[in-house]
């Protein structure tokens, strides 16, 4: 994860703390800002724009003619007038003023709309160069741009390039390189009413931030909350001239300044459009558009998100993953080879017992830590992440996010956040952080929960459909109620909690083609992230239950949870995983396996502790996360209403299946 | 201005301050400042009344000031979406008209904007006989994305500025009065086409878009 730079240069200058030039990336979600960042700086951090995976901002270097450059590339924005905390982090990025160059990155087939945003990059006075991205897609369009005459229109450089393929990179290079500011850039001219309001509030705007005054004072009287925030706390500032500035403004314009402001950048946008860019003739219906129609009907796009599911997640990752390569891995190649390895020659060179135990033996490090988190863990959660690279890189998942809405407007959410939920079924605390790209606090706090609760990530999820492949009614029972207890809980939470109906908007992109280099470079990136995070905590746990068994605490703990396994009708050594689970769910879940595997389990028995386990404490990590971005009382409160609701449950769907008498 | 505008144009005050503001009635220290016509001619012309010391429209007067209203508000979304004067302009040029509209003309107008209910400002226009029979027959010429059927295409003519925050998040995403726009699907969300790009947002939203209708075969 990338921390935000901390060195706060001045505009102009070079960063002190790098001595390098910096350029900042900026433009509207999905212009493909992340694909330009990788071809500039050469290592790939994630490609595509969808909420959640560029909201941290990625830095790296360029070298371009010898000179390195420090290139920042900021999350999705539609205007400098932010909504969401993503907007937020970008405005202030370019508000701290340390860029040398901007690059305003746009979809070239959708400039019209795309320009007020460099519309008001020039007028905030930044060092602005226009990126004209995707200009392949377009001119397959039959789209024409005017590129010298956009670039005198605007008085910045304008280059179209294609980050994907890569063409017009190297031009785009060298006028980073030669860049200079020009003398006269555009000026949008608002009418009267508001040049008046924003000439006499411009004097009292900060000057020494990277914005110009007079764009300040265009944030400011569209009501800007942390920009009039900031304005009001300066020194010399009277709130009666602002507020009464303002409110003079408001009543000699018939429409909301809100309005009137975008309205004149849109138009002046337009206006420049008329002459630089040539629209086709006519457009035709591609295969492409059909098939995207199709994934956004229910008739056709319930069936198209069932062969999603059951081809990417239940024969690639259950299949696939879970089966064919945990086994060859689990049983070949650890279980034949490497533990017996181990374990001999730890009996042959190791006299000290308690040392061998943490090494090797039934709990130790390689025969425990290393096995799950490589054998187990490791096959599931990769083919999960390439199914969801996959999928993300099409562009399904917005068109999935419309078919939802409905559903998870029931829940307090809305259709936006069926990208940290589906995440979630990869890695939970992944999703956790992702959370932070829903609008409302209300939002976050019940995608968390049900994050927490309702979610099995990847890892727990193979071990889980491993364990019912072979009992399709327990398989059954476990679907039913994790549905249900996902409904449930949202909607109860979300009547519990009062607070603003959120609303669904999106721009859905173009069905695409995923490139094998894109999906394996994000599938990679993710793994890394995944297996950092996790192997410290695989090893940990070995160490911990390691030091529980020498010491006994291990043995009382268990003793004090068989009770509990009792009360809902597991056996005793079940204990044992969820202890484990403490440390990582999917460490518990792998730990049911092996029980099951040793045929300890019946039907019941399973279905219930597969729901228990499933529904029970999030990890450690997810934890962690949870309490760094919820907060920790949020994090504890939930905790504790997760901890006895798991055991609730599973207790109950226990005595349900004893009454009606079902055997699974 | 004619005695009849000045009586208009104090009805019209008249209304916003008694039936839009306030229980029906109020003092009249409180009416009378700000208005072209006294208190006491439009009382002598049988347009108000007094009771226990304060002032309210007769049944008379509230019709007429209720007729005066309708005209200025809908005069004013005439220039507004149709002919797309700036906004000083359509404050002047609806001053004027509202006071020639005859009561066809003004009927063929809010046909015209399909039977709007709320001025640019966001205030009501009352409804006349056209608007119910509208609303029973569900003709409307500008009406909310919602109620376009599935195809259909038109131009933005305006996003309802009841709620700034989506009308901001909806021009912020590119959808701007005036530009083309296609509705490819309306369920289980509404999904459309403004230039190269597609959205899908849910009903609450797709009702703050208002769309001119393309005509159809049948009405050219």
């Amino acid at each position: 994860m990338s921390k935000q730079n901390s060195c706060g240069c001045q505009a102009g200058e070079t960063c002190e703390e790098t001595g390098l030039r910096s350029i900042v990336m900026v433009g509207n979600p999905n212009v493909g800002k992340s694909a330009l960042f990788n071809r500039l700086t050469g290592s790939y951090v994630t490609v595509s724009n969808y909420p959640g995976t560029t909201v941290e901002v990625s830095q790296g270097r360029c070298k371009i003619d010898g000179e390195e450059f420090f290139v920042e590339d900021t999350p999705g924005m539609y205007s400098l007038l932010s909504i969401t905390e993503e907007e937020r982090v970008s405005r202030d990025i370019l508000l701290a003023g340390k860029a040398n160059i901007v690059l305003c990155v746009v979809d070239a087939k959708n400039l019209k709309r795309m320009l007020s945003l460099a519309l008001q990059l020039v007028e905030a006075s930044l060092p602005a160069i226009l990126v004209l991205n995707m200009m392949d897609e377009a001119n397959r369009l039959g789209i024409r741009i005017d590129e010298e005459e956009l670039e005198k229109k605007l008085g910045i450089p304008v280059v179209g390039i294609s980050a994907l393929s890569g063409k017009g990179v190297d031009i785009l290079k060298r006028r980073i390189q030669s860049y200079r500011r020009q003398e006269s850039t555009a000026e949008v001219f608002y009418g009267d009413a508001v040049e008046g309001a924003v000439n006499a509030l411009a004097p009292l705007m900060p000057a020494d931030v990277g914005l110009s005054q007079r764009a300040l004072a265009l944030l400011l009287i569209q009501n800007d909350p942390n920009i009039s925030a900031q304005v009001r706390s300066m020194e010399g500032n009277s709130p009666d001239f602002l507020d009464g500035t303002i409110a003079e403004l408001e009543k000699n314009l018939a429409e909301p300044v809100g309005y009137t402001v975008p309205m004149m950048q849109h138009t002046t946008a337009e206006d420049i459009c008329r002459e630089v860019f040539n629209p086709p003739a006519d457009r035709n219906l591609s295969f492409a558009q059909r098939l995207s129609d199709w994934t956004m009907r229910p008739l056709t796009g319930i069936p198209i998100l069932l062969i999603v599911l059951y081809y990417g997640l239940y024969k690639f990752v259950g299949g696939f993953g879970a089966g064919t390569i945990v086994g060859f891995l689990e049983e070949d190649i650890f279980g034949k080879y490497l533990s017996p390895w181990i374990n001999d020659l730890l009996i042959a060179y190791v006299p000290w017992g308690p040392l061998r135990e943490l090494i090797g033996m039934q709990y130790g490090i390689v025969t425990l830590g290393i096995r799950y988190a490589i054998a187990i863990i490791l096959p599931i959660v990769g083919t999960f992440f390439i199914a969801f690279s996959i999928i993300e890189d099409t562009g399904y998942l917005p068109r999935l996010a419309m078919l939802v809405d409905r559903i998870f407007k029931k829940i307090g959410l809305n259709g936006r956040a069926v990208i940290p939920m589906t995440l979630g079924f990869g890695c939970d605390t992944m999703a956790t952080m992702v959370t932070r790209t829903l609008e409302t606090k209300r939002e976050r706090i019940i995608a968390t929960l049900l994050l927490a609760l309702a979610i099995p990530c990847s890892a727990q999820l193979g071990v889980v459909l491993g364990m019912v492949a072979n009992n399709r009614a327990a398989m059954a029972v476990w679907a039913v109620v994790m549905l249900g207890i996902f409904l449930f809980v949202g909607f109860l939470t979300a009547k519990l909690m009062p607070g603003d109906h959120p609303n669904f908007y999106m721009e859905v992109p173009p069905l695409r083609m995923p490139r094998p280099g894109a999906v394996f470079i994000k599938t990679y990136t993710r793994m890394q992230w995944y297996f950092m995070e996790i192997l410290p905590l695989f090893i940990l746990a070995s160490v911990m239950i390691w030091l529980g068994n020498i010491t006994d605490t291990f043995k009382v703990v268990v003793s004090w949870l068989s009770p509990v396994m009792g009360l809902i009708g597991l056996p005793k050594e079940a204990a044992v995983a969820f202890l484990f689970g403490f440390f990582r769910r999917d460490y518990g879940a792998a730990g049911l396996y092996d029980l099951q595997k040793a045929g300890a389990l019946s039907g019941n028995q399973l279905a219930v502790s597969v729901i228990t386990l499933t529904l029970f404490v999030p990890c450690i990590a997810q934890f962690l996360m949870m309490k760094k971005e919820r907060g920790l009382k949020m994090a504890c409160l939930m905790a504790l209403f997760i901890f006895p609701f798991a055991f609730l449950v599973g207790g109950l769907v226990n005595a349900l299946l004893n009454l009606t008498g079902i055997q699974l | 201005m004619k005695t009849t505008e000045r009586i208009e144009e104090a009805l019209e005050k008249l209304w916003v301050r008694l039936e839009e503001t306030s229980g029906g009635d109020m003092l009249p220290e409180m009416l009378d400042p700000g208005l072209d016509v006294s208190l006491d001619i439009l009382t002598e012309k049988g347009f108000l009344e007094k009771s226990q010391g304060r002032v309210r429209f007769t049944d008379i007067g509230r019709e007429e000031a209720r007729l005066a209203i309708r005209r200025h508000r809908l005069s004013e979304r005439l220039f507004h979406d149709i002919i797309e004067t700036n906004p000083e302009d359509m404050e002047k040029a609806a001053c004027q008209m509202e006071h020639i509209v005859k009561k066809e003309i003004e009927e063929e107008i809010c046909r015209l904007l399909g039977h709007p209910e709320t001025c640019p400002h966001g205030k009501p226009i009352p409804a006349g006989p056209c608007c119910q029979k509208a609303r029973a027959s569900r003709e409307k010429f500008v009406v909310s994305l919602a109620s376009l059927k599935r195809g259909e295409k038109g131009v933005i003519a305006y996003i309802k500025a009841g709620d700034s925050k989506k009308l901001h998040k909806l021009m912020a995403m590119g959808i701007v009065p005036g530009n083309p726009i296609t509705l490819n699907n309306a369920f289980p969300s509404f999904v459309f086409t403004v230039g190269y790009s597609q959205y899908a947002v849910d009903k609450d939203m797709a009702e703050a878009i208002y769309v001119k209708r393309a005509l159809h075969d049948h009405d050219k």
